[in-house]
């Protein structure tokens, strides 16, 4: 899984570059108002200590994740000095399973998150700027592709595929995720597209994608850069839901959402086996979600209503 | 507005149409196709030429088209290889399970969510209304699953206050008087349906407030205001009666959430519902039943769309087409 690594490690230094270039055109103005929004700073706060824990994984991890300790005298163990979170049915220490599991929960989100806001944005603007036909088809594809409910949509295509790996999931999560984003990318760019810098662009002899790719895109970064928090928390935990089900990330490679699963069983015995990756998820959900609502206030003024 | 309307439910039936192209078309993707020729039993191809006649493998696509189609309006959806039953007949005992859950989590998720919503924009920049905002948060952050285990640990398992899974008590159901089997179905429905509808509340209440406040800023709030109404009267009669139009289309928004939660939650709680047979049905690939349950998910969410838009027509004229 060094892949969705890597990944998650080029995402967030594209995404945070995007992001610090943004407000740096108006640099006091836009942290502030980052930063006003309550709780957006606590969430990249926490963000980046999960981003940490999640690529320091070996060196923060007191255990390998899938080592299996004293299976008589640590199964179900609850948390202690020793170990901080207890430990699991199979004597596994669930804090290295957490640390180890943040990289494949947050990998697998980032990678579908990426995969989505890409086709999501190409789409979108290919239907907005293009219009008439193309328009037509993508639009139509989109309201069919939002018809079918996530999860039926991934369930059919496991059904008939064989069972993916984590990097597999993650595609196959980013392609079948992408019709929202296109949606509101249309929306932005046919207002884009009636601007006089777009009919300079033109005018100047700019191949459509170039216009697209220079001059449409960037000025959405906004609805892209927010879509895209959003689309890595909502991937996270549809990643999870899949696991929980027995088809996302196979064991014993840890994901938060099959340890909750692996501990289902285990609910009354060992109660935390199954709350503290859960509890993990929610965080770094929340914290995009704070993520998401801060960046919207301080990219875009105009819908600047999120802190009221 | 008929021509519209017309429009509107042609355009519901065009997507369903495509989503049933589409599964037919994943059901012809699956590997494994039975009596392909170099599977891994060899069988005598005559045997294997009369097989694929007899269900209709022989024929071009199109034709098989026509037949999945003539097939599905009357309601066959082949037969289930788990359950060894036809998928309609397990269909038809889960989907009123999945639809009273439904309702439910849907009842919950508008209620709390519209009158937390509004009371945080009534009080807004106040602290209950940062401390609402901060706990709305983290409740559309929750994965209904694990809401729905924690649930199940505190309130099903440490005080008892509800059963921990299943539609009906598996014993004493049969035994029990009318209001007690009413009673019965209502306890075994409160944690699956607290589960969908807290985390629905969750986001309705952020979008109830966002509404309220831009009601609460618009000229006809100053002037109810300026007449000297009390600010209750003001606050619901005024505001809210107006920020609600803009929730009607959450109603829209809210149906996909719950199938896809209902998955999740159903397995949870042991619900005998549509998400848990997709569940069960994807654990073991029975790709029939997968590709029903979509279908049926995806109707019900077209169905649901369309819903929403002609109450959004008939509760705000200014949208109604003519």
């Amino acid at each position: 899984m060094t892949i969705a690594n890597w990944v998650l490690v080029l995402i967030l230094a594209v995404l945070s570059a995007l992001v610090v270039r943004r407000l740096e055109r108006r640099p006091e103005e836009g942290w502030r108002r980052f930063f006003n929004y309550p709780g957006s700073g606590i969430g990249l706060g926490a963000l980046i200590f999960v981003i940490a824990l999640a690529v320091l994984a070996p060196l923060i991890a007191p255990y390998r994740p899938s080592l299996q300790l004293d299976i008589v005298a640590l199964q179900n163990r609850p948390p202690s000095w020793a170990h901080i979170l207890g430990t699991d049915l199979f004597a596994r220490d669930l804090w290295s399973r957490i640390v180890y599991g943040a990289r494949i929960s947050l990998g697998v989100g980032a990678l579908a998150a990426l995969v989505t806001v890409v086709i999501g944005a190409a789409a979108g603007a290919a239907a907005g700027y293009f219009g008439a036909a193309t328009e037509s088809v993508l639009m139509r594809l989109v309201d069919i592709g939002l018809a079918i409910p996530r999860i039926f949509m991934v369930l059919i295509v496991i059904a008939v595929g064989r069972q993916l790996g984590a990097t597999g999931l993650a595609l196959l999560l980013g392609l079948t995720g992408w019709f929202a984003t296109a949606r509101l990318v249309r929306a932005d760019v046919l207002v884009l597209r009636e601007e006089s810098f777009i009919e300079a662009a033109r005018a100047l002899g700019a191949r459509p994608w170039r216009v697209i790719a220079r001059h449409l895109l960037p000025n959405a970064a906004a609805t892209l850069i927010v879509s895209a928090a959003l689309a890595v928390a909502n991937m996270m935990l549809l990643e999870a839901g899949l696991s929980f089900l027995g088809v996302g990330v196979q064991p014993p490679t840890p994901s938060w959402g099959n340890m909750i699963a692996d501990a289902r069983d285990q609910l009354t015995a060992a109660p935390w086996s199954s709350i503290f990756p859960g509890l993990a998820l929610t965080v770094v959900v929340m914290a995009l979600h704070a993520v998401a609502d801060g960046a919207r206030d301080a990219l875009d003024p105009r819908q600047g209503q999120a802190a009221g | 507005m008929t021509l519209w309307l017309v429009r509107r439910v042609l355009a519901a039936i065009a997507i369903v149409f495509a989503v049933v192209t589409l599964i037919f078309f994943a059901i012809h993707a699956a590997p494994g196709t039975p009596f392909l020729p170099g599977g891994d039993r060899h069988l005598d191809p005559v045997l294997v030429a009369s097989l694929r006649a007899r269900f209709g493998l022989d024929q071009p696509l199109p034709m098989q088209f026509a037949h999945y189609l003539s097939a599905l309006v009357r309601g066959d959806m082949g037969e289930s290889f788990r359950l060894q039953l036809p998928v309609k007949d397990a269909l038809a005992a889960a989907i009123p399970n999945t639809v009273l859950l439904a309702a439910a989590a849907l009842t919950i998720d508008f209620l709390l969510g519209i009158v937390i919503g509004a009371w945080q924009a009534a009080r807004a920049r106040e602290g209950s209304d940062a401390a609402l905002t901060a706990v709305m948060l983290f409740g559309y952050s929750l994965p209904t699953f694990w809401l729905g285990l924690v649930l199940l640990l505190l309130l099903g398992d440490w005080i008892h206050l509800f059963p921990i899974g299943g539609a009906i008590d598996p014993v004493f159901h049969g035994s029990m008087s009318l209001g007690g089997r009413v009673l019965d179905r209502l306890r075994h429905l409160a944690l699956p349906a607290l589960t969908l509808g807290l985390v629905g509340a969750a986001g309705t209440a952020r979008f109830q407030r966002a509404a309220m406040l831009n009601a609460l800023e618009r000229a006809f709030v100053r002037t109810a205001r300026a007449k000297g109404l009390a600010e209750p009267v003001v606050l619901i009669r005024h505001a809210l009666s107006n920020a609600l139009l803009p929730t009607i289309t959450l109603l829209g928004l809210a149906l996909p959430f719950l199938l896809t939660g209902s998955v999740v939650v159903e397995t949870v709680f042991a619900w005998p519902g549509m998400g848990k047979l997709a569940a069960d049905a994807i654990a073991s690939r029975d790709y029939p039943m997968v590709m029903a349950t979509a279908l049926v998910a995806s109707i019900m969410v077209v169905i649901g769309n369309l819903f929403a838009d002609l109450l959004y027509a008939a509760a705000d004229p200014r949208v109604r087409p003519t």
